[in-house]
């Protein structure tokens, strides 16, 4: 690996240690292109949750292990792929190629011959410069091969994950969402000479995997881009893990259609802390300050990892023919953010103390996005 | 302003008389990053390169205007590329000198424009870096008419020489003509899901 620039985590109030082995710690990065998160379940047991990367294609998570001195090789013992939107899957290859013990655990949904095949269809002859999500999760499948590992399925209520001192759960997705998820694939899938195309999202993503992490006494929620329908379920769910959350990742960057108000009140802490990461596209930003302002009615302890990321990022072209030409033409043009920033969270095992909060970059409380 | 050209993909196939006509650029930067992003760019260069080989043997030895990528798709399946060849087309008496070129993804249609996100091939990024709001008036009509979220296209600013000392800025949008499903993709993709699963008890 060459020499890494860590211009872009620059500290604003937080300080660089690894975390010691009684304390959890739960590291929430976005954007640069996309959301991912890394959680320190104590002794030195780290797992690595989505992926995103920065403008060079590292993915953050593995920057970050680095700088706090944590071997990836030895430390990460499973990677979460939650779902396969490429905002939360780019890098995983590289992660997973990092730590050569981890596991990999993503969606029942994923593992079926269905999606496998249409994988194996899109990734070769694919002309796109960046590929897609398919490529990367040709990657992740084929290095699984090489390592004689079967990927950890997800489903609703079960334990994916636990050594002596913590239980990571998957709340969904749930049967009924892996036969939709099914059909929905087969409207994705290309026809016969129909164009290779760049595979869409798939939207709405109830086949999304929500994860419930218990250790020692502290719970945490970790929403991924799950809505409001994935989520009913969950909550209908009598056999789900019970008790509440001390920290909340808030599903779907805070998006009014992944808010269930009973998820709050049954699932989650009050005032615990939320975290999320925003998105943005074509002039639409999530959360909206109504999203926020929301959440803040659920807890004050709200916070998110680029507070002005409402605002677009002007794009200005070094080489003055090219800028002139944009600026003669009808298309408008935006620069997407490319370093991340982040939230880190800390406790001590067995603690009733409020989570430690740290934030770097432009990682701000959500009431400074709200405003 | 310099006017987009709404040229199509057709309009830039229609030069592939003879193999002097091309300037074949094989050369990407290649971005800092792990190692295994590295091999990964590595493997698309070295497939870059044998494309290009390719290109180069076909426009050679068909002489005709057919387009290279329909070339690729019905007579070397085994061939298939991760990445285009990049070229610079120099028609006779014509020569684009392209100064930025991004390649670009349909992400959202929306009624008046069209919401795409922009690769920098020029920077050698791996990732889109810009988000581009495209009037869907600066799309060539049959370019619209195909047009899906998952759309790749070709964006390229430049200076073109053309005739007699006669040069202009241009910018050019081109959808691209990508490789279409066949019965051997889903065949392949079958057999790719079968072996792996095959490691699973």
């Amino acid at each position: 690996m060459g020499p890494i620039d860590y211009g872009e985590l620059d500290v604003v109030n937080g300080t660089e240690r690894s975390p010691r082995d009684d304390e959890i710690e739960l590291t929430l990065f976005g954007p640069g292109y996309g959301e991912s998160m890394v959680l320190h379940l104590g002794n030195g047991v780290w797992v690595v949750v989505d992926s995103c990367v920065d403008s060079t294609g590292a993915p953050a998570a593995l920057r970050y292990l680095e700088r706090i001195g944590v071997d990836s090789a030895e430390s990460v013992n499973v990677v979460f792929a939650t779902h396969w939107h490429d905002d939360h899957i780019r890098g995983l290859v590289d992660i997973l190629a990092a730590a050569p013990n981890a596991d990999f655990c993503c969606a029942s949904a994923l593992c079926t011959s269905e999606f496998l095949g249409m994988v194996g269809a899109l990734e070769t002859g694919h002309f796109s410069v960046g590929g897609s999500g398919m490529r990367e999760l040709h990657g992740v499948f084929s290095l699984l091969v090489d390592r004689g590992k079967e990927p950890i399925h997800a489903i609703a209520n079960r334990m994916v994950y636990c050594n002596p001192d913590c239980e990571v759960w998957s709340l969904s997705p749930s049967d009924s969402v892996f036969q939709t998820f099914l059909k929905a694939l087969h409207g994705l899938m290309p026809k016969e000479r129909e164009a290779k195309n760049r595979v869409r999202d798939l939207s709405p993503n109830e086949a999304a995997v929500v994860l419930w992490v218990e250790a020692k006494g502290t719970s945490l929620l970790l929403g991924s881009d799950m809505e409001r329908g994935g989520w009913s379920l969950i909550l209908s769910d009598t056999t789900r893990p019970v008790g509440r959350a001390s920290v909340f990742k808030v599903p779907h960057h805070g998006s009014g259609n992944a808010h269930v108000p009973e998820v709050w009140d049954s699932m989650v802490e009050k005032e615990a802390a939320a975290i999320l990461a925003p998105w943005r596209r074509g002039g639409h930003a999530l959360p909206t300050t109504q999203d926020a302002k929301r959440i803040l009615n659920e807890t004050t302890r709200a916070w998110i990892t680029r507070s002005g990321s409402s605002k677009q990022l002007s794009f200005k072209h070094p080489n003055r023919t090219v800028e002139k030409t944009l600026r003669q033409g009808v298309v408008r043009l935006q620069r997407l953010p490319d370093s991340y920033h982040r939230i880190r969270l800390r406790r001590q095992f067995d603690s009733s103390d409020p989570w430690s909060v740290e934030l770097f970059g432009d990682a701000s409380h959500l009431s400074a996005y709200a405003a | 302003m310099a006017p987009f050209d709404q040229s199509t993909a057709a309009q830039w196939h229609d030069t592939a008389a003879d193999e002097n006509e091309y300037d074949v650029n094989t050369t990407l930067p290649i971005s800092p990053g792990v190692s295994a992003a590295n091999h990964e760019v590595e493997r698309a260069l070295a497939k870059r390169r044998l494309a290009d080989s390719h290109l180069m043997d076909n426009s050679a030895a068909h002489g005709s205007s057919v387009s290279p990528l329909h070339e690729w798709n019905t007579e070397a399946e085994s061939l298939i590329v991760d990445l285009p060849p990049r070229v610079t087309r120099r028609r006779r008496g014509a020569t684009l000198h392209a100064l930025q070129e991004w390649e670009g993804y349909v992400a959202e249609i929306r009624h008046d424009d069209v919401v795409a996100r922009l690769t920098d091939i020029t920077a050698g990024h791996r990732y889109e870096s810009v988000e581009a709001i495209i009037p869907r008036s600066e799309i060539a009509e049959r370019d619209a008419e195909r047009m899906v979220e998952g759309s790749i296209f070709r964006w390229v600013i430049g200076i073109e020489r053309s005739g007699k000392e006669t040069v202009s800025r241009v910018s050019r949008i081109v959808f691209r003509d990508l490789p279409r499903m066949t019965q051997e993709d889903y065949r392949r993709g079958r057999e790719w899901a079968r072996s792996t699963m095959a490691n699973w008890t």
